[in-house]
């Protein structure tokens, strides 16, 4: 699994990291626990995502869900930005034995966009065994059948 | 039938149980948001069976354990130890396993012993054994030390142990101060007791005593909180620390002589309707019962499939029980911090059994202990920013249901087969869950429910702006 460390400059917002073993909070998220990480991401510094509208992040998007093999218990910081995915991204528990968490969190849903542009209605993340954390986020798409999130619980 | 959540605090006055309380003090719940009224730091710990290793006997394993837990803002584990020999060698040997994870995370967890064997002399040397450990927790400058029970109980010929002279004098006179917060047995002993009790087993240990536990499970929910709340409340006034239980589910699986007890916790109902009481009287500490008992259904542990790590939980499946815990971080957070949080993000929880309660299963010993509201139900909780429609498809009845901001319950009676859930807004899916099946073909009872969780997002359909530079980069592009 390749986690890349593109070029792209550190965003202008990030989350208080000052006390980063515990309770991250940011000013959206201020007002209760996301709970405690033993790693802070970012989806354009680690991940590669542009967010800029026009460049596809499906595989960047991906690989953020796919890092939990590794990254087992990790917060995702997602700038404001429009991240374009076009194909469903998968997380599905597969590990034996400790599963991962992740809480994927943007600085705020009225600057974060997770655009579905496929070409059917998606969804645009599909779960299996373990839903993640999000907050922060908007989700879009213009066709109208269009489902955001797909969540099967362990049977 | 719909039927919208209604504090039940008519409930809570009409249980026999509960007529004490009423008369002697306020227990309804915080409605307002408003700050604790007590002032003592409010903490929240997790009663955690050593003898289960939830993710087998490793550093990795705890540290998880530790972690999961923190998230939910939980502060610490009770140590439940059955025994400290070298018969049961497992309880050394999973201590000194935690105690690493949480020293090699640095982030503060808390750790206490809560004695579960009666035997002076090796209590006392597990308490030394860890009293200079950086994560063992000290109240007041001492070493905090709990207990399940093991005080004297005449009436039930149980004579107990020497906790004054050998156990916390012993301690006390080699340099080891023990602050003890036990849940002691009440005589005669009842699994909910009252505020006589409270007052019995205060009198009669009040020289040992720092503060009192009330671990009420195995009871009817108003049951078990009104127990609690008298507890607090006569424990608080002789100006002893107080400390609550609250708990997500019970069923005594493995009680098979006295019909295998089940009491119906109403999912995130129950759970709401616990916390809602408790920051109302605002105890000192909580406990939750448990973080990982697979044998009474009491597990908040989000592990996904317990059973898979245990040869001797095979039978029946014990069911995920994820969305209690998740649903609790934000109740702990408002306990804790004495103000309502704020939601900000969507979310959907359920709670259920995955057979009919009359499913009748003959090679199994049969579930009899089923006393009064035990229905077929899901029981679905809603966490929303803004209004959104709930659609239940359940056994292929679908119904549909307006859920306010805030968070909303709804109980829908289930059908055997498969249970989706969907949360809509504004004409877009947020999310759909697919649920575990209800089923009658099970091998064995199953009352451990399932319970789970997914989060969602806004989700907005066919009011995309895009600018006309970018569709066009969109095209050069391609």
């Amino acid at each position: 699994l390749a986690v890349v460390n593109p070029a792209f400059g550190p965003t202008t917002i990030s989350l208080d990291l000052s006390q980063p073993a515990l309770f991250l909070r940011s000013p959206l998220l201020s007002s209760w626990s996301i709970g405690g990480f033993s790693e802070a991401l970012d989806l354009r510094r680690d991940f590669g995502a542009k967010g800029d509208g026009i460049a596809d992040d499906t595989a960047a998007v991906q690989a953020m869900l796919s890092s939990t093999i590794i990254h087992s218990n990790a917060v995702v910081f997602v700038p404001p930005g429009t991240y374009r995915v076009t194909q469903t991204c998968q997380l599905g528990n597969g590990a034996q034995g400790v599963q991962p968490r992740l809480a994927v969190v943007g600085l705020d849903a009225t600057q974060t966009f997770f655009r579905w542009d496929g070409t059917n209605s998606g969804p645009m993340f599909q779960f299996i065994d373990y839903s993640p954390e999000f907050g922060g986020i908007t989700i879009q798409s213009a066709n109208p059948q269009f489902t955001g999130v797909v969540y099967s619980a362990p049977q | 039938m719909i039927r919208r959540y209604v504090i039940a605090v008519l409930c809570l006055l009409a249980s026999s149980r509960g007529l004490l309380v009423a008369s002697t003090f306020n227990v309804v719940g915080n409605q307002s948001g408003s700050s604790q009224t007590n002032s003592n730091p409010h903490f929240v710990f997790a009663h955690y069976i050593v003898a289960f290793a939830t993710y087998g006997d490793s550093v990795e394993g705890y540290r998880k354990e530790i972690m999961e837990a923190q998230a939910a803002n939980i502060d610490g584990f009770a140590l439940n130890v059955g025994a400290w020999d070298d018969i049961q060698s497992y309880y050394k040997r999973r201590v000194a396993l935690i105690y690493q994870a949480a020293e090699q995370l640095g982030t503060g967890f808390k750790l206490f012993f809560s004695v579960d064997f009666e035997d002076p002399t090796n209590i006392v040397n597990m308490v030394e054994s860890y009293a200079n450990r950086t994560n063992t927790f000290r109240y007041q400058g001492k070493i905090v030390l709990s207990s399940y029970g093991h005080n004297d109980v005449p009436s039930a010929g149980w004579p107990g142990m020497d906790w004054t002279n050998a156990i916390l004098g012993k301690l006390r006179q080699e340099g080891y101060p023990i602050f003890f917060i036990p849940y002691f047995f009440s005589d005669p002993v009842t699994e909910l007791p009252t505020s006589i009790d409270a007052t019995n087993v205060l009198n009669k240990y009040a020289g040992i005593l720092d503060g009192l536990f009330d671990f009420a499970v195995g009871g009817e929910l108003e049951d078990t909180i009104a127990s609690n709340a008298q507890y607090a409340y006569v424990v608080n006034q002789v100006g002893k620390l107080s400390m609550t239980s609250v708990y997500p589910n019970y069923w005594g699986c493995v009680q098979y002589t006295i019909g295998r007890r089940y009491y119906e916790s109403l999912g995130g109902e129950g759970t709401e309707l616990q916390w809602d009481q408790l920051i109302g009287y605002s105890p000192d500490w909580v406990e939750i019962v448990t973080w990982n008992d697979f044998n009474e259904s009491t597990y908040v542990s989000p592990v996904i499939n317990p059973g898979q790590y245990f040869s001797g939980l095979q039978s029946p499946r014990r069911n995920t029980h994820s969305g209690y815990l998740e649903l609790s971080k934000y109740y702990i957070t408002w306990y804790k911090s004495g103000s309502q949080p704020a939601i900000d993000r969507d979310a959907l929880f359920y709670f259920y059994r995955i057979h009919p309660r009359d499913l009748v299963i003959t090679n199994d010993i049969p579930v009899t202990w089923i006393v009064q509201y035990v229905q077929d139900e899901l029981f679905l909780t809603t966490m929303l920013k803004s209004s959104a429609k709930l659609v239940v498809t359940s056994g292929g009845v679908r119904s549909e249901y307006e859920q306010d901001s805030g968070i909303s319950h709804v109980r829908v009676p289930f059908q055997v087969g498969a249970q989706t859930f969907e949360l809509w807004r504004g004409g877009a899916r947020l999310g759909l869950i697919n649920a575990p099946p209800i089923t009658t073909s099970v091998t064995n009872y199953n009352f451990f429910p399932t319970s789970g969780f997914c989060y969602v997002q806004d989700c907005v359909t066919n009011s995309i702006s895009l600018t006309p530079a970018k569709r066009s980069s969109v095209h050069l592009a391609k």
